[in-house]
């Protein structure tokens, strides 16, 4: 689904990534790991072609990201607090999103019932609150949910377990689990918590100094594998 | 002491002003040759004010009391705010004295305070000197020095109140509207200035008590106003936004299909968000400003000067808007740019919005304009076709080069009035080609010619908008697109 080739970042002559080859099938939930500043961002950046690639490219689909727009028909993602139009209520925002995407309010509305153990009665039907009133975990439930609304067929987030409380965690993995079992939707999913991203993951990749240093097949060891790196 | 090499780091490496050498370049040019300007004055005070004729004395007093307000007005404007990003503070132990002392000290370090100097200090020795003796020399330039320090606090305290309220634009625009007023009805403010000098001039005390006495009240009346802001609570005002809540939100305009979606969105954004709102208020205060001192002055202004004002009132809001069309955004455009986005669309929308601006401000024009007949209605009709037409695509196309983050929401004093060399280039474009093409024509034909010379390539522009923004503005906006994405995320304006 997604295929990276000789990609290449650099700023001020330092190379900040570099991946020679990395394929992400179709269907898999993929995670990435690693320490700050290893280039996790980068890469979710310059997959979603927010930054320019200096060398290589990304392929999502037929499209070279780079070139055509049309993957993101199909694509949705949520990176920072920067993906929220933080002067809409949470419903005006997931409307406009919706509407973006063809979606009419009535559908919107119906999936946003499924998020409604999620949002645990603290976002929607707040007709006066802003998003930018909203906590930081909150701001986080409405960026996550704002990128599973529109039927996307592959998801990029970035450390969505960071500010969530222990309940929303567990919840947002049985969450993503679910889609990704239903929809068959490919995911790129990085994350701090080596429990958590092994808990959902089919794959699991170590970002490290910009390159990929282990790319594992999730098959019950790879959870000992890491964290016998990182304590290293 | 590190809370103040902080301040000055802040200031130093601050990105936009690492970045931007032309405009630093610009902003020292334009400094020296307000010192040089000044300073030849000064060095040719006696000359000058003896060509004028009468007692050069009251000559040059007769200024003072037009000078001090429009000292106030300019520095309402101008003077930047002292400012300081308070939140990480707050947890030291740094007596928040110390930071209101320090923000209010550094505020008296500007060109508003230095340069009037150029001319007082010349016109004390040249001419005070000889004739009235060091004693009340020394009262006179104390006294000056008393007036612009309170005008500088003065206008520090309004600049604050500014930001708390835009609304409170109206101050600095109703003290020189009052000006006019009072010069108009009877009472020469240059006869009541000549007397004010003689007052100074007598060696009268009081005033020495008196000015310190509302110097130090302005100081107190600030930091209080700025106390407030030592709260994280504080820091958001709560009210703000009911007023305008109910206005838009959800999509009012779907039957504009896609296009109604990003109008009702960029709607909202100008009025829920402080700063967007800050320039639309200033809208309205400017035209009716304008519209009070050219009704009230006694000499008309002459056609050139009517025509100025029409175009750059017709076209403020525009411009205001139009800078930062695209920097609205920042905080979320990398959203913007991973989303499906249709981006003829997307700039069609922010043209319509652009256009509508201009033609608001037009209305109210064209009616006074008409009723005082001073400038040809279907001028201001053609300066109208050309601003949406021709001036719209300018500035649509040059806002793409605007890198800089605009923070919306985060309500902290800041403020950048002055570092702004390119967008005071725009301004000038948009107000003197218009201008500059009417008078080329009228000049070498007639002002039919003149009109029609603005008005068909303004037609153009506005007849095939469709063809421009796909062909130019979408593919330019998309080449910036990696520059911008970047200076979103990390300079600010």
């Amino acid at each position: 689904m997604i295929t990276i080739t000789n990609l290449g970042k650099a700023y001020n002559q330092r190379i900040v990534l570099f991946i020679k080859e990395l394929e992400i099938k179709q269907s898999e939930i993929f995670g990435l790991v690693g320490n700050n500043g290893a280039g996790k961002t980068t890469l979710l950046r310059l997959i979603l072609d927010l930054i320019r690639a200096d060398k290589g490219a990304v392929v999502s689909g037929e499209f070279k990201v780079a070139r055509s727009e049309n993957w993101k028909a199909y694509t949705s993602s949520y990176l920072d607090e920067g993906f929220l139009i933080d002067f809409l209520t949470p419903e005006e925002y997931f409307h406009y999103i919706g509407d973006e995407y063809g979606f009419s309010k009535a559908e919107i509305d119906e999936k946003l019932q499924e998020f409604k153990v999620f949002f645990n009665g603290e976002i929607l039907g707040q007709r006066k609150k802003l998003i930018r009133e909203f906590s930081k975990g909150n701001k986080q439930k409405i960026g996550i949910v704002s990128a599973l609304i529109t039927d996307p067929k592959v998801i990029i987030l970035d450390e969505p377990f960071n500010s969530l409380d222990p309940t929303s965690q567990i919840l947002l993995k049985r969450i993503l689990v679910d889609y990704n079992k239903k929809t068959n939707a490919t995911m790129v999913i990085s994350s701090h918590d080596l429990n958590h991203i092994t808990d959902i993951s089919h794959r699991v990749a170590l970002i490290e100094k910009g390159s990929i240093i282990l790319d594992l097949q999730n098959d019950g060891s790879a959870l000992a594998e890491l964290e016998n790196y990182f304590s290293a | 002491m590190n809370f103040y090499s902080h301040l000055w780091k802040s200031f130093i490496r601050n990105e936009r002003w690492r970045r931007n050498l032309l405009t630093k370049i610009l902003f020292g040019i334009l400094i020296l040759y307000f010192i040089i300007t000044f300073l030849v004055l000064g060095l040719n005070i006696g000359k000058i004010l003896g060509q004028l004729g009468g007692d050069p004395v009251d000559r040059f007093n007769s200024i003072l009391l037009w000078y001090l307000p429009a000292d106030l007005f300019m520095r309402c404007f101008l003077q930047p705010l002292p400012t300081i990003e308070v939140l990480p503070y707050l947890r030291l132990p740094i007596r928040r004295s110390q930071i209101v002392n320090y923000l209010l000290g550094r505020s008296v370090v500007n060109l508003f305070n230095l340069i009037p100097w150029f001319v007082i200090i010349p016109f004390s020795i040249q001419i005070l000197l000889p004739q009235s003796g060091t004693g009340i020399v020394v009262i006179y330039l104390a006294v000056i020095a008393l007036l612009l320090l309170f005008n500088n606090f003065l206008a520090v305290l309004i600049g604050f109140l500014i930001q708390k309220r835009p609304i409170l634009y109206v101050i600095p625009f109703g003290l020189q509207a009052f000006m006019i007023s009072v010069n108009n009805w009877g009472f020469p403010v240059s006869d009541l200035s000549v007397s004010f000098g003689k007052y100074i001039l007598a060696g009268n005390p009081v005033l020495l008590v008196t000015l310190p006495l509302a110097i130090l009240l302005t100081i107190y009346a600030t930091s209080r106003l700025l106390s407030r802001n030592f709260y994280i609570d504080g820091i958001q005002s709560k009210k703000e936004r009911k007023t305008f809540f109910a206005l838009i939100g959800e999509n009012q305009f779907k039957r504009f299909g896609e296009i109604g979606r990003y109008l009702s969105l960029e709607i909202s954004l100008l009025l829920r968000n402080k700063r967007p709102r800050q320039m639309m208020v200033m809208v309205p205060v400017i035209i009716i400003y304008f519209m009070f001192i050219i009704s009230n002055s006694k000499d008309p202004f002459g056609p050139f000067f009517n025509l100025i004002v029409v175009t750059s009132l017709i076209g403020y809001g525009a411009n205001n808007y139009g800078q930062f069309i695209f920097s609205w955004e920042s905080s979320y455009f990398d959203s913007i740019m991973a989303r499906k986005n249709n981006f003829a669309n997307y700039v069609k929308a922010k043209y319509y919005l652009l256009s509508a601006l201009s033609i608001l401000s037009f209305i109210p024009l064209f009616i006074f304009f008409g009723y005082m007949q001073t400038i040809d209605p279907y001028l201001i009709c053609s300066v109208l076709i050309f601003t949406i037409g021709v001036n719209s695509f300018i500035i649509l196309f040059f806002s793409t080069f605007n890198d800089g983050r605009m923070d919306l929401s985060k309500s902290r004093f800041f403020n950048y009035k002055g570092i702004k060399g390119n967008q005071f280039l725009i301004s000038l474009i948009f107000i003197f080609l218009p201008v500059g093409i009417f008078s080329l024509f009228k000049y070498y034909f007639n002002p039919i010619a003149g009109e029609l010379a603005i008005a068909i390539p303004g037609l153009l522009f506005v007849t095939f908008n469709n063809w421009w923004i796909k062909k130019i503005i979408v593919p330019q906006f998309k080449r910036r697109k990696y520059t911008n994405l970047e200076g979103y995320r990390y300079l600010s304006i």
